[in-house]
């Protein structure tokens, strides 16, 4: 793919969330009018940059939407749900089109018509006399009385001009005024002083200190054209009607940034495709010029396109790109206002590719450091006392920076859960639309963070357990009357930290899981057999929901009960290493939990020995270890079994599940590791119990990647592998 | 000349006013604390002079014979204090 689609997709997604984000609060404060302007300018933002790939469609729909947001910002009217409603799901299109842009590199056939249907929703939102009363935007302070000052001189496209003459500016035989007055279709003008001017009695004439403001009916490129080459500093906002405007250093940089860009595709003699390049640099870099107005500029890149073409060299077209550049960071065009001070961004964009490189190097030095522990150790006897402790002092300390740093790259990829939950409540409220229930969604620690790799994960698997909520755990809204609760269901999504696990719950107030059809529907679609089914335990028969091919919805609707039900949750969340439970209260409701794993990367892991090979095992499946007399563990069918604190619990010897042969008739006592799986108690025998240690697990690939038992591998510090195993998997 | 001390009552704008006439009027202004400025005769302004019409507010008296004075300078300069 282009790299310059790539950043164009990689830009767009930050947006469209920025812009989810802004609407999403505003529907919950309508009234906050920041978050207006931040969507505005999001929308404004993504629609240039839709421009500049030469996406029409999205850029027309986004324009639409503009034009809405626009008008609520210069109506004091309350903001219509609806409204957001529908810009919401212009912003859902949009995603879906980024989607497939990034799957063929190309926008998608189907835009046109999607866009159509999209911008007749967003117009039919909004009332017709709403429009009419759009007009200039309120924030800017010195648009206001520029406005006042046209009065109602001026209809259709609209542009506003700061200009800040440099305080040299008549010395160089400048006059700012002259420039103003020759401006194109001027409506009015306003002035004003900079500090530079002072008092009468101490001005100084040949100093500029003025600021000139001004409106014109022309589109903002012909203003641009016009000021060109004036010295000081220019603001361009462009009012349609309804008004937008162009955050100062908003997109003309942007549209520079992407000429530039153009030159590295060219420079890249490593990439392929020369006379394609060439043909696709010139474009969008011309495109881009057109965006900021600069048309002369842009034909000349045109022709040096074609020259390029003709020669089957990039060099015309690099050095004309060059000039381009080079007559914009001349002081003449500058677009920024000076009298604020640009913000660093709080943020850097990396890749994250990059990010893991330096997991894994952390990884690495973690192994290194735990092989110098083991060296230094071997040497303890052989060194002299002091230079014994302060090899142990020296470790000591490199072991608690090793440990620092290893948390502090891992902190890099943590994300808050509020990125998945903040796109929710408005899913809920559609998907209970659609099946005539009324529900809420109520979040609940949504600060808490996890491994960004999880939390993007967590998107599909948690829609599924929310739409199953909607469809099939809040009863009908008669159903919920005649049962005593209020005809709005409640669903409360929450997650919180435990350990090294987050927990996420959505507990709905329904009417519980109806164990007898689930065991009905179980025998019908033979997802067990009848022994296995009577013999069920309740909490049992509820786990049949999450067996493949199981779904109890009478009908199958549109959004669930397709037969993908939880199976398919339960299987992405395990794929996370992590677990998903169930727990109903029949007529009351429903809670589904999903325990996750914090970090993906690292995992605690307790080391045993069989047979002379050390093993790992998970720390969180770890519940305890016990050493139990070799007579006490009873043969129980086909297997063994001993009685821990009452309770029954299967033992397996790990030497021979592993298929290690190895002694044990001298031995009196076993060492069992006690430990969870799939909800049950079991104890592995082990020749030796190690030590805890976090690792940083490696997954088995290639040949050896369908094993089953093995959760991954790392190196101890004596330059062995250990193998960490799957204690479920084991088990099953 | 074109900036021209009428009385002590009038300085007087005339004709195509350059950037020079910004530090003429000035001190016509810094010597004549009382006068108010005729600008009748005034086909164009350099910003210099305007500028210092703005920063001094001083009465104008007016309509100025140039079209872009007229319709955008005054109006400007109205609105930031000065009695056109």
């Amino acid at each position: 793919m282009n790299e310059f689609v790539e950043q164009f997709l990689v830009e767009s997604r930050e947006l469209v969330a920025q812009a989810i984000d802004d609407l999403m609060a505003l529907e919950e404060r309508p009234d906050d009018r920041e978050r207006l302007d931040g969507a505005f300018r999001a929308f404004h933002t993504l629609k240039g940059a839709a421009g500049i790939v030469e996406f029409a469609a999205m850029a027309r729909m986004l324009h639409a939407a503009e034009d809405i947001l626009a008008s609520l910002r210069s109506s004091e009217e309350p903001i219509a749900p609806s409204v957001l409603d529908e810009c919401l799901a212009s912003l859902d299109l949009t995603s879906h089109w980024l989607d497939a842009m990034q799957t063929n590199g190309e926008a998608p056939s189907t835009a046109e018509g999607e866009a159509d249907a999209m911008i007749a929703r967003l117009t039919g939102s909004q009332d017709g006399d709403e429009r009419d009363q759009a007009a200039l935007p309120e924030n800017e302070v010195w648009l206001k009385p520029l406005r006042a000052a046209a009065g109602e001189h001026f209809s259709g496209i609209c542009t506003a001009l700061r200009y800040v003459p440099s305080p040299d500016a008549f010395f160089q035989g400048h006059d700012p005024l002259k420039v103003v007055a020759a401006l194109p279709r001027l409506v009015a003008v306003d002035l004003a002083l900079t500090d530079a001017a002072g008092a009468l009695d101490s001005m100084n004439a040949f100093n500029c200190g003025l600021e000139i403001r001004a409106l014109m009916e022309a589109p903002a490129a012909e203003v641009c054209t016009a000021i060109d080459g004036a010295p000081g500093k220019t603001e361009i906002i462009e009012l349609t009607s309804p008004a937008t405007s162009l955050s100062e250093g908003d997109s003309p940089s942007k549209a520079m940034s992407l000429v530039e860009a153009q030159l590295l595709v060219l420079q890249n003699t490593g990439l392929e495709g020369l006379a394609g390049r060439i043909a696709a640099a010139g474009r969008t870099a011309a495109n881009a010029l057109l965006y900021l107005g600069r048309a002369e500029a842009a034909a000349d890149l045109e022709k040096a396109t074609a020259r390029a073409q003709a020669e089957r060299k990039a060099a015309p077209l690099i050095a004309a790109i060059e000039r381009t550049l080079g007559d914009v960071a001349q002081p003449e065009r500058p677009k920024s206002d000076g009298t604020v001070q640009p913000v660093a961004p709080r943020a850097l964009r990396v890749d994250m590719g990059r990010v893991d490189a330096l997991v894994k190097l952390t990884g690495e030095l973690i192994v290194v450091k735990n092989a110098v522990g083991h060296v230094s150790k071997l040497l303890q006897a052989n060194l002299d006392p002091a230079a014994a402790a302060t090899l142990r002092e020296q470790h000591a300390l490199f072991d608690r920076l090793a440990a620092e740093l290893q948390g502090a790259v891992l902190r890099i990829r943590v994300l808050p859960l509020r990125s998945v939950f903040r796109r929710f409540p408005r899913l809920v409220r559609e998907t209970a639309v659609g099946v005539g229930k009324t529900v809420r969604l109520v979040t609940e620690g949504d600060g808490t963070e996890a491994d960004a790799t999880i939390v993007d994960a967590l998107f599909e698997p948690l829609l599924h357990v929310l739409r199953n909520a909607v469809d099939h755990g809040i009863e009908r809204p008669e159903q919920r009357a005649s049962a005593g609760k209020p005809a709005m269901g409640t669903l409360v999504l929450r997650a919180r930290r435990e350990a090294d696990t987050i927990r996420i719950e959505l507990e709905d107030d329904g009417g519980g899981i109806d164990l007898d059809r689930v065991r009905a529907v179980g025998r019908a679609r033979g997802v067990a057999t009848q022994e296995a089914m009577t013999a069920m335990t309740d909490a049992e028969a509820i786990n049949l929901v999450f067996a493949p091919g199981f779904s109890t919805a009478a009908a199958v609707t549109g959004l669930s009960g397709r037969g993908v039900g939880m199976d398919s949750v339960k299987t992405a969340i395990e794929r996370l290493g992590g677990t998903v439970t169930l727990e109903s209260r029949p007529g009351t409701g429903t809670t589904v939990g999903l325990i996750l794993p914090f970090s993906l990367m690292m995992t605690r892991v307790m080391t045993v020995e069989v047979a002379g090979q050390a093993f790992g095992l998970p720390l969180d499946g770890v519940v305890e270890t016990s050493i139990v007399a070799r007579d006490q563990i009873a043969p129980i069918g086909a297997g063994r079994a001993f009685v821990l604190r009452d309770r029954t619990v299967p033992v397996i010897d790990l030497a021979d599940t592993l298929g290690i042969a190895r002694d044990v008739s001298g031995q009196g006592q076993a060492k069992i590791v006690v430990v969870q799986a799939a909800g049950q108690i079991g104890g592995l025998e082990v020749d030796r119990l190690g030590e805890r240690m976090d690792v940083m697990l490696t997954p088995i690939n290639g040949l050896l990647g369908g094993m089953r038992g093995v959760a991954g591998t790392t190196l101890l510090g004596d330059g062995r592998v250990l193998i960490v195993l799957n204690v479920e998997e084991i088990f099953t | 000349m074109t900036v021209v001390l009428h009385d002590a009552k009038t300085i007087r704008l005339i004709g195509a006013c350059p950037a020079d006439d910004g530090e003429a009027l000035l001190q016509h202004l810094l010597a004549n604390p009382a006068a108010e400025i005729d600008w009748r005769g005034c086909e164009s302004a350099h910003a210099a002079v305007i500028q210092v019409l703005l920063v001094s507010k001083r009465p104008l008296r007016g309509p100025p014979a140039g079209q872009f004075l007229h319709r955008f300078i005054g109006p400007a300069l109205a609105r930031n204090g000065s009695q056109v």
